[in-house]
């Protein structure tokens, strides 16, 4: 910008800041650099344009006796705040304190003092995590347990005998369930009926005889037709005996 | 205490009031109500509760009678705590319309709303030509889309004729910072109203 642009837009501004005590913003447009200077002369009549457009504005219509009402409505929100404040005053005059609250407020004090204090428990907590924050942790700590930890493995794993590795102890247990399945399975059919028959056999009967029907029927040697051909080689007291017994159940019939 | 502002009207009655005059206090409300209701039509626009907003400028008046001393004209201190009232209430106006807009409204309503309270116009201006409406219209819309602080400025500067070391006190700024503002506003309006403004030249 040009000097005679600075100085005719400096008077510009000065013309619009104080329109009464400056120049007049009309007197400017026979500045001798107008006639040289296209763009302040636009900028002059644009400014002009402006003020008479600003200058065109109605004045804001005023409510009728605003002031009056204005001042009304003020006492009215003064009385309501004083009228608020004296009803509180006069609230609180009227208060009176509750027959026997200062004995009560001393024996709730007496009875807190008894109580531990609130703040007693954390106190102590607090102690301890100082105390603990205060132990120091040796260097390198971890690593020196990891390997002793690590030696101590290798040696039991010299001293331990065979049967104390793991997996020799796996293959007994296992050997030992097996064994104990085959001796439950076994004579689980047979059992009630042997033991109920011979608590309810008559007396006189062979007990040779019975042993030898017992053996047999543990080994699995005997069915029904095996039993029947054996039974008929038996004196003829002995098959009565035995029939007997049958029908309490000696042979499971 | 004298000050240099005791020739004022409005400081006289201040004082007047403060030594237990009541009467000043009604002068003073019928000296400047008007002055402030004018200042903020043309700030809020056509806003149904100005009336309110007069009596809270007042209010704050009231509360301020023990501790108040004069360091600038009356009408100073009083363009002062108007501009705050009305920066607050556009605030509140803001801060509904979010409201409503979260609401299901339109996000645009905010906008055109308070553009339209400074359009509206025909209740003031009685009996004028349409044409004459429509521009009055568009300069205060263009007015209403200034920034606040720009606003003010252009507005006392123009209509109270304010000088600019007042208008800093107003907004509590210096006096180059209101000649920047007043600058720059003038500068948006001959934008936004380029139109206008080339069929006025003509």
């Amino acid at each position: 910008m040009k000097h005679d642009c600075r100085s005719f837009r400096a008077a510009l501004e000065s013309a619009l800041e104080s329109p009464r005590e400056g120049e007049p913003l009309e007197s400017l447009s026979w500045n001798e650099h107008l006639l040289g200077c296209a763009e302040c002369r636009a900028l002059l009549e644009s400014e002009e344009a402006l003020e008479t457009l600003l200058e065109s504005l109605p004045a804001p219509k005023l409510p009728p006796r605003l002031a009056r009402r204005v001042l009304a409505r003020l006492r009215t929100a003064e009385h309501a705040r004083e009228d608020a404040l004296d009803r509180l005053l006069e609230r609180a005059a009227q208060t009176q304190a509750p027959p026997g609250l200062s004995r009560r407020v001393l024996a709730g004090l007496e009875s807190a003092r008894a109580q531990p204090a609130e703040g007693a428990a954390e106190a102590r907590l607090d102690a301890l995590l100082e105390r603990a924050r205060a132990v120091e942790t040796p260097g390198h700590l971890a690593q020196r347990v990891l390997a002793h930890v690590a030696e101590e493995r290798a040696l039991s794993r010299k001293r331990r005998p065979v049967f104390a590795r793991a997996s020799v102890r796996f293959a007994l247990a296992a050997g030992l369930l097996a064994a104990f399945g085959l001796w439950a399975i076994w004579p689980a059919r047979e059992e009630p009926a042997r033991t109920r028959g011979l608590a309810q056999l008559p007396d006189g009967v062979d007990a040779r005889m019975l042993e030898h029907i017992d053996v047999l029927e543990q080994w699995e040697l005997l069915r029904r037709n095996d039993l029947d051909s054996l039974l008929s080689t038996l004196p003829r007291t002995d098959q009565l005996l035995l029939e007997m017994g049958s029908e309490e159940g000696v042979l499971g019939g | 205490m004298q000050s240099e502002y005791d020739e004022d009207p409005g400081v006289r009655w201040m004082r007047a009031w403060q030594a237990g005059d009541e009467g000043a206090f009604d002068a003073l409300v019928e000296a400047y109500s008007p002055q402030v209701y004018a200042l903020l039509t043309r700030f809020l626009g056509q806003r149904a509760n100005r009336e309110d907003l007069v009596q809270e400028v007042f209010l704050r008046v009231v509360r301020a009678r023990e501790r108040y001393e004069p360091s600038a004209r009356f009408s100073t201190f009083l363009f002062r705590i108007a501009y705050n009232i009305s920066v607050n209430e556009t605030q509140r106006g803001i801060a509904r319309e979010a409201g409503r807009v979260e609401l299901g409204g339109d996000a645009n309503a905010r906008s055109s709303r308070t553009l339209a309270e400074f359009e509206d116009t025909r209740a003031e201006a009685p009996g004028a030509e349409l044409e004459r409406d429509d521009v009055v219209r568009e300069v205060r819309a263009a007015i209403a889309r200034l920034p606040e602080n720009q606003r003010m400025a252009l507005l006392l500067a123009k209509y109270e004729e304010l000088p600019y070391s007042e208008i800093g006190e107003v907004l509590g700024t210096s006096e180059k910072a209101v000649k920047s503002m007043v600058h720059r506003a003038r500068e948006s309006l001959r934008e936004s109203l380029a139109a206008l403004l080339e069929e006025e030249e003509a």
